[in-house]
């Protein structure tokens, strides 16, 4: 039925096209403790290390990453996990699991991280110092990227 | 960006700058049209920037400590995007 300007309106009254469809309500599902959980190289490639909130447009997924098998590779990786389940904590502060989990990455964190400065600089000021030599401003920064740094 | 102040743990900084991208660019081949489609989504009323400080700026009237959290994590996340954006940009 039209519906002409002036006739009393209801919320119900704007679903499309032709009165018929309901608009998309966006939903996303709380996820339960302890979820399961890719590890972290696939997590990273895949852009989530939750396979329950893992809904890919057109289901378009990397198989890799550049920098697999590098140094920055693992790092990046780790780094991503320990930040997705951070984000999970947040609504979840009490899920001992993942806080463990947690903990498991970030001890691999450190590891990794002592490893690549080790071989290619500062990754923050804090390490920028080298043999008593100032090395943060050393080549390259993160967008002059070259083949070789990884 | 770094606001810090060296502790006794080291370095403590509101916000730190960490030397490497969230994720590996990697540009195999020039493509000045999909440059140009990655600026739109940096500034912008629509891009990464708005998002990132509305995110920041939520936070002060945000009354639930869970979503507190989330704003300021999503928010700070939002500053790795636009290294990254910019990273793929000056390559493409």
């Amino acid at each position: 039925m039209p519906i002409h300007p002036g006739d009393e309106m209801d919320y119900k009254l704007g679903n499309l096209p032709g009165h018929k469809a309901p608009l998309a309500i966006p939903f996303v599902p709380f996820q339960s403790n302890n979820p399961p959980q890719y590890n972290s190289i696939e997590g990273f490639n895949r852009g989530t290390i939750f396979p329950g909130l893992d809904l890919p447009w057109a289901n378009t997924v990397n198989k890799t990453n550049p920098a697999e098998n590098t140094l920055l590779g693992d790092l990046s990786a780790l780094d991503f996990a320990a930040f997705d389940l951070q984000l999970f904590l947040d609504t979840h502060p009490n899920d001992k699991d993942a806080l463990d989990i947690r903990n498991y990455y970030l001890g691999q964190i450190e590891a990794c991280r002592k490893e690549y400065v080790r071989a290619h600089g500062p990754l923050t000021i804090a390490d920028a110092e080298q043999d008593g030599h100032h090395n943060w401003l050393n080549d390259p920064w993160p967008w002059e990227y070259m083949e070789r740094k990884d | 960006m770094a606001v810090g102040i060296y502790g006794e743990k080291g370095l403590t900084a509101m916000f730190s700058y960490e030397k490497k991208l969230q994720y590996p660019v990697r540009i195999k081949n020039t493509n000045p049209a999909l440059a140009k489609f990655v600026m739109s989504q940096y500034g912008g009323p629509d891009g990464e920037l708005g998002a990132s400080m509305r995110y920041l700026s939520q936070r002060y009237s945000m009354p639930w400590p869970e979503l507190k959290g989330l704003l300021t994590d999503i928010g700070t996340s939002g500053t790795k995007m636009l290294q990254l954006q910019r990273s793929q940009d000056i390559h493409l």
